[in-house]
């Protein structure tokens, strides 16, 4: 039986699109998704350390593994609070064209977790990490990512 | 990998090849997704890992839970109540000194008759040592916990749906300490 915060996980991914395991792709795009998830505020409790790819929960890792049948099988979630319910609606516009990309999911989760962690760094200092950790993307991307996560006030 | 890795927030894990080497020697000290990641980190001898640790959530502006935002009174239904408590106690393991939040008690302030109005079957699951505490509306984190889960929800639902008034503490992410807020519920 799911958890209460298994419930909410499922509750709430199934409003975000259609989630998978099988390919590690696939595990990206959901620890990304929960990450930036929770920089918006509506928060799950999953705590993000860094690695390799980016922000990584193990916890949320396990209880995603827990779901790995059920995932896609839970009643929509909406929150009974309107200020939740409209902050998560502009979670889903923020997310709503490139919310199966990856690398971008990716790239705007890393940039928003460096900020969070050297907020002394400047933009470029930060451009320049991530340069070295996703090299095959131009820079316009992480330009674009960069913008788009300040007009949302999230960096 | 930043010039001058900051030591407080970042800690060097050293090469990638070794650390791959490592989590199939030892893969039960590796996490899947971590062992995965390492197999598909750059082929170059030279990459190095390093893992950030620290609450990246400090200064993010908490819109849910509502008993997460930084608002000292909040007004919500029972049932809501229930649920935002019940998640959160289930987003920590309490022996764990990393986790971000906690919900350290709640304690009934209003009605003063509180005692009174719990079911007397209810009260009958509650472990001798802790019945005068809650009659006098106080649960700490031997009722939150450490009761099996039926017991617990039992307890929670009717004293929650008896009470008017709670103030609970807790330890947001956005704190290092603990914080009181104020439910009034309707």
């Amino acid at each position: 039986m799911a958890t209460p915060r298994q419930s909410m996980l499922g509750g709430i991914l199934v409003r975000v699109g259609t989630f998978s395991l099988g390919r590690f792709d696939d595990r990206l795009k959901l620890q990304k998704t929960v990450y930036l998830l929770q920089a918006f505020g509506i928060f799950l409790g999953y705590n993000f350390n860094w690695y390799l790819r980016g922000p990584y929960s193990p916890g949320l890792a396990h209880d995603a593994f827990d779901m790995a049948s059920s995932l896609n099988r839970f009643e929509p979630l909406h929150f009974s609070d309107q200020e939740a319910e409209r902050r998560f609606n502009q979670f889903l516009e923020f997310v709503s064209d490139r919310k199966d990309i990856p690398e971008w999911l990716e790239l705007v989760a890393s940039i928003h977790m460096l900020r969070q962690m050297y907020p002394e760094k400047t933009k470029e200092e930060i451009f320049e990490r991530m340069a070295a950790k996703q090299p095959n993307l131009p820079n316009a991307e992480r330009v674009a990512a960069w913008d788009r996560l300040t007009r949302q006030g999230l960096i | 990998m930043p010039a001058v890795a900051d030591r407080d927030r970042e800690l060097e894990r050293g090469s990638i090849w070794s650390l791959r080497r490592e989590s199939l020697r030892r893969p039960d000290e590796f996490d899947r997704g971590i062992r995965e990641d390492l197999w598909l980190a750059p082929h170059d001898r030279k990459a190095q890992a390093s893992e950030i640790k620290t609450n990246v959530y400090a200064n993010v502006d908490l819109i849910f839970p509502v008993l997460l935002r930084k608002q000292p009174e909040h007004r919500m239904k029972a049932a809501e109540f229930y649920r935002e408590l019940d998640m959160i106690v289930g987003m920590t393991d309490i022996k764990d000194p990393n986790a971000s939040v906690f919900v350290y008690s709640f304690q009934v302030i209003d009605p003063r008759n509180f005692g009174d109005r719990l079911n007397k079957m209810v009260l009958d699951l509650v472990p001798a040592p802790l019945l005068p505490e809650i009659t006098n509306g106080y649960f700490r984190h031997e009722v939150l916990y450490e009761l099996g889960e039926s017991e617990r929800s039992m307890i929670l639902v009717n004293a929650i749906q008896s009470a008017a008034k709670i103030e609970v503490s807790l330890k947001p992410p956005w704190s290092p300490y603990r914080v009181c807020v104020f439910v009034t519920l309707e």
